[in-house]
């Protein structure tokens, strides 16, 4: 059965369910297809860093990373991010974040920096367990605008106790940033990430 | 195909206080997610909060009855509460944006808003800036109001936002 919403606005118009002639012709218009686009996925195995550098931030202004099976191979390691700015990585104390954690224990803490070599996007974790989160990164791809990211994960920590957090940070240089990279604090760390463009 | 299905994208691209997007929510969705990136002001202007009213499917911009909670996070400084049982909009829902340079960064999700015997509940988190301090965001809001809700206002608190994309999704539930 088909049906088409009325939306005055929708400007894909790619509501509902289609008919064979009209996915024809939405394909044909360059509409048809979701708004959340896989560029990369990657799967790594006791890795030290893992490196997304086609990221195509000139293609998408927001840009989103999940991330699941988080383990380090060291208890309590966070996971860090940083950034490549015309794919070089910067590792200088510039970042600055600021998140709130909350743990199933009872704990609540702040936890932020403003001359920062990396920002922590999740809470350390211990090594039997994984933890899952996501990043959402804006204005990547715009050389003349700070390159900022809101962020949300959740986990267990090396005790065995819950924990989650949320927040956000930035690189506060303006440049294009075009790479992104995720590493433990020591050793190696697996899980599984996929990096999504939203669709424009 | 995933079940993101752009509905609006509204671009600013002149200096205005406030920005109407009507008429895009709809029986088609329950759910709908809004992505704002790249607002900016002119070079100079105070930072300002960018607050959102929704409008109802009379085209009237409601300015009532929003409670909203929110947590500040600052990198500079301790965090910092906010909230309201009686609000005239959804304070800082997409976050705040200071002077040209900075910008911010912002997603919501809106739950039930055409729905007209439901409130209008939002979640949201956000980035930005105040001054030199860099600030983040992450809350929640309702309308407690059910009417139905067909669009949304987003209101800067003092100095006009110059630039902006604001775009508007439906998460499509097939059965």
């Amino acid at each position: 059965m088909s049906y088409l919403g009325t939306q005055p606005n929708n400007v894909k118009q790619n509501t509902g369910l289609y008919t064979p002639s009209e996915i024809l012709q939405l394909e044909k218009d360059g509409h048809w297809g979701g708004s959340l686009e896989l560029i990369e996925e990657q799967t790594v195995s006791s890795v030290s860093t893992v490196d997304f550098t086609s990221i195509k931030q000139n293609v998408y202004d927001v840009l989103l990373l999940q991330y699941n099976n988080f383990v380090p191979t060291a208890d309590s390691n966070s996971l860090r991010l940083r950034l490549y700015e015309s794919g070089v990585l910067e590792t200088g104390t510039v970042y600055q974040y600021a998140h709130q954690y909350n743990q199933s224990d009872g704990t609540s803490g702040e936890q932020r920096g403003t001359a920062e070599s990396s920002i922590r996007i999740a809470l350390g974790s211990g090594n039997d367990e994984a933890g899952s989160g996501y990043v959402y990164c804006y204005n990547f791809g715009n050389s003349s605008k700070y390159s900022f990211v809101t962020y949300q994960a959740v986990g267990m920590n090396a005790v065995n106790v819950m924990n989650s957090h949320f927040g956000g940070g930035v690189l506060p240089q303006a440049s294009e940033v075009d790479g992104i990279r995720l590493y433990p604090d020591t050793s190696t760390v697996s899980l599984t990430a996929k990096l999504y463009g939203i669709k424009q | 195909m995933s079940n993101l299905r752009l509905i609006n994208e509204t671009e600013v691209t002149s200096s205005v206080s406030s920005v109407d997007i009507t008429d895009v929510f709809s029986a088609d969705f329950d759910i709908y997610k809004i992505t704002a990136d790249n607002i900016i002001q002119a070079s100079g202007s105070s930072v300002s909060s960018l607050n959102l009213k929704f409008i109802n499917s009379s085209g009237s911009i409601i300015s009532t009855d929003y409670d909203y909670a929110y947590l500040q996070l600052r990198s500079d400084a301790s965090f910092v509460e906010v909230k309201s049982t009686s609000g005239t909009n959804l304070d800082q829902a997409l976050g705040q944006v200071d002077d040209n340079l900075i910008s911010n960064g912002a997603v919501l999700y809106i739950f039930n808003p055409f729905n007209s015997s439901s409130y209008t509940f939002i979640t949201n988190q956000a980035s930005g800036s105040s001054g030199s301090s860099k600030r983040f965001l992450k809350g929640i809001g309702v309308l407690h109001q059910t009417n139905s809700i067909t669009g949304i206002n987003i209101s800067v608190s003092s100095s006009n936002i110059t630039e902006g994309k604001i775009r508007i999704f439906g998460l499509r539930v097939d059965s």
